[in-house]
């Protein structure tokens, strides 16, 4: 029999029994509704923690290194043949190169460092970080105090709450400067007032740091000579001191083309407007922003060209890193893709240019491996009332096979075939499947959408954003229903199986 | 297998057995028959209730197996034939009418004389006209869209009759047709089938247990006792046989 036949017969049949059939239908929809609202929760509760994760920019930044940073990998390293100390440089070029690779959206330096920071006369020593201008998406800006910076490289702080409230704080009598932990929030802060910390809002504050300046050669130490070390002198406006160190070649000794890299460091000040307040951490970058307590547009850290303990490393390492003529190198590139997908992929093309990864991918594999599993239990929670609904299907299909015994042996002697009469058991359960999917998954949303008013509700009360914790993705519709169906059919097993056997002539005989 | 023309019998059984094993007993319901039917012929067969009639039948029609013996129809062996074999059988071969007509209650008389072709997968748009064809030829055109329900038993077991002629078979097999109606409507029914064998040459077997019957209808009755053909009669004066 053709398929349209089928259906139809099909059709008809479940008509005949409408009461019946769609009280077993019901049955269904309530079992694929508690699927649904379950998963629709696990899916929007996973929305929700994705979201947040995917708005703080971790899950999408890879930390770029030079191979030699690595010490604990120099193991790894020679067996690989990758030589620390033949690592490529992470310098202009490289930053230009990582930029143009696909998917990359974002390249920026690493910026941080210790330093002083002078509000109304009182110095306060922190931790400075560069910020670049795709953090403004990230959620620590989005209840700020004030704005994000105006521009990239705006002369413009952002100040995390705890500094604020130290600004803010009685000065200490018992010294010029104050000496602040730079790392873990202050539990002990002292308390001020809203208002006060909105009066900082376009106050400025000075930035003290020492700026890195490109000094030449002194004469004669290209000649092969020993690294020195010049006292620097009051140079106007500021006070300079300047490093300088020669190449070696690979095994240590000098090379007979030695060449001496050396830059000096003149002490410099930077006044900058406050124009934001933020209450949690924007870990903005892997390493950058971590526990950071000020907080400047990276253009702008770029343009100070503040010498960064990354700098004295290189120099001690002997690596062209202030030169002039070698080229600027960074400690760290972070590079942001468009999409957390694309992060494996641009880290193995990082890894092919010969530097070192950091993503936090793994921990987002965890992540979603927590997930599935929370989702696999919901499913299976879910499904039980869908597997009772199918014992419904059972009875109900097996009812209609002893009502219909004369049907279906009338069917035979019209030279129905066995699996002709399977398949209109099997279409007939499968339409069941198929309609109470359906008004199962309309069932699920409304619960899901109750769900949801009601954590709103509670939310508001607690003065709680609205959050929302129920989502039906399609892939949730289009798989509760057939998830139902197939439910459905393997119902349909048996009550087909048991009307296929029956033998027509003791059906027409006796019936 | 052939009664000396090259056309085949319309059905042909060679020794036919069909035994049933209840527990310790075995029924032989058939037991032992040869027969052979020409194309085209009326057949009775007769005998009281038990002598293995319907047994027979059924095995004609592909709804049963014999226990040993062969039954042919056509020259093709049913007891060789699959499951799907004897279900096409039963759709393109034979057509079969009952004594309790056997009408879907639900479905109207021409979706009820429909269900063969829907079986049979004939497309959708040539079968109005197949339908309607049958209905006419059993006197139902006005009463087409009227369920069961709403008919005379005589007009049910016509509706059963177009229902079994709509896939235009070689060989009728009607059980008992007039078992479940009147004198005068058992006799209407039986003047259709002869009309129809006479219009369309097809073969036809009646069982009926009413041998005054059998005598007005058929050009020969095979009477069945225990099981075993007991007896042949040539009948010379069949009702509708005139016109053959």
């Amino acid at each position: 029999m053709k398929s349209n036949d089928l259906i139809e017969l099909a059709g008809r049949n479940l008509r005949e029994s409408s009461f019946r059939n769609s009280l077993t239908t019901l049955g269904v929809a309530v079992g694929v509704a508690s699927l649904v609202a379950l998963l629709s929760l696990g899916a929007g509760l996973q929305g929700l923690v994705s979201d947040r994760f995917s708005r703080s920019g971790l899950f999408n930044t890879i930390g770029v290194f030079t191979a030699r940073d690595f010490r604990g990998m120099q193991e790894r390293e020679r067996r690989s043949g990758v030589q620390g100390d033949h690592a490529r440089p992470l310098d202009a070029a490289a930053r230009k190169e990582i930029g143009a690779l696909p998917d990359v959206i974002e390249v920026y330096p690493e910026i941080r460092m210790l330093t002083d920071v002078t509000f109304q006369g009182r110095t306060l020593f922190t931790s400075v970080s560069g910020l670049s201008p795709s953090a403004k998406q990230n959620e620590a800006f989005e209840k700020m105090r004030g704005r994000f910076f105006s521009s990239a490289d705006a002369d413009e702080v952002i100040l995390h709450v705890d500094f604020a409230r130290d600004l803010l704080a009685p000065p200490d009598t018992s010294g010029d400067a104050v000496s602040l932990p730079v790392g873990p929030p202050a539990r002990n802060a002292p308390e001020v007032s809203d208002a006060q910390l909105d009066s900082l809002l376009g106050k400025e504050i000075v930035l003290h740091y020492g700026e890195r300046q490109e000094t030449p050669p002194p004469p004669g130490e290209s000649q092969g000579a020993a690294p020195t070390r010049r006292a620097g002198g009051a140079d106007p406006p500021a006070t300079g001191q300047q490093a300088a160190a020669k190449t070696t070649s690979a095994d240590g000794t000098s090379g007979a083309a030695d060449e001496t890299v050396s830059f000096s460091v003149v002490r410099r000040e930077k006044t900058l407007r406050i124009v934001g307040i933020i209450e949690t951490e924007p870990y903005a970058g892997i390493t950058a922003s971590s526990n950071a307590r000020v907080f400047l547009p990276v253009a702008l850290g770029e343009k100070l060209r503040p010498a960064l303990p990354s700098n004295l490393r290189d120099l001690m390492q002997a690596r062209p890193s202030a030169s002039g003529a070698a080229g600027e190198t960074y400690s760290a590139l972070i590079v942001r893709v468009d999409d957390p997908a694309r992060v494996q992929p641009t880290q193995d093309a990082l890894k092919k240019m010969g530097f070192r990864t950091f993503s936090l991918l793994d921990a987002t594999k965890s992540l979603r491996r927590v997930f599935v599993i929370v989702d696999l239990f919901l499913a299976i929670f879910g499904s039980v009332a869908l597997v009772v609904a199918s014992l419904g299907i059972v009875n109900t299909l097996v009812m209609s096979v002893l009502e219909r015994r004369r049907e279906i042996g009338l069917l035979k002697a019209l030279g129905a075939s066995d699996a002709d009469v399977k398949r209109l058991f099997f279409v007939e359960a499968g339409v069941m499947g198929a309609l109470g999917g359906a008004l199962g998954v309309v069932l699920g949303w409304a619960i899901g959408h109750a769900i949801n008013f009601g954590t709103n509700i509670y939310l508001t009360r607690q003065d709680l954003p609205h959050e929302t914790i129920v989502l039906l993705p399609l892939w949730l519709i289009a798989g509760a229903v057939a998830f139902a169906v197939g439910v459905s059919l393997a119902a349909g097993i048996y009550p087909a199986a048991r009307a296929a056997r029956l033998d027509p002539v003791q059906v027409l005989r006796y019936e | 297998m052939n009664n000396g023309n090259s056309q085949p019998a319309a059905i042909h059984a060679e020794n036919l057995r069909r035994h049933y094993v209840m527990g310790e007993t075995v029924v032989k319901a058939l037991d032992g028959v040869s027969l052979e039917i020409r194309a085209g012929e009326r057949v009775a067969l007769v005998g009281a209730s038990g002598s293995g009639k319907s047994t027979l039948l059924h095995l004609m029609a592909g709804l049963d197996r014999p226990t040993s013996g062969t039954i042919e129809t056509q020259g093709h062996n049913l007891g060789a034939m699959s499951p799907l074999e004897l279900a096409a059988h039963r759709r393109s071969t034979v057509g079969m009418i009952f004594q309790a007509f056997h009408l879907m209650p639900r479905m109207t008389l021409e979706e009820n004389v429909e269900l063969p072709l829907r079986l049979a997968e004939m497309p959708r748009e040539e079968r109005p006209a197949r339908v309607r064809e049958a209905l006419a030829r059993v006197g139902l055109s006005a009463r087409a869209g009227h369920r069961p329900g709403e008919l005379s038993g005589g007009e049910q077991q016509r509706a059963a009759i177009a229902r079994a002629l709509v896939n235009r078979p070689a060989i009728l097999l009607a059980d008992e047709p007039t078992g479940n109606l009147d004198s005068h409507n058992g006799a209407e029914i039986i003047r259709l089938i002869g009309e129809l064998n006479s219009a369309l040459g097809m073969t036809v077997v009646l069982v009926t247990h009413e041998q005054n019957l059998a005598a007005e209808f058929a050009e020969r009755m095979l009477v069945l006792s225990d099981g075993r053909l007991a007896e042949e009669r040539r009948l010379a004066g069949a009702q509708t046989g005139a016109a053959r």
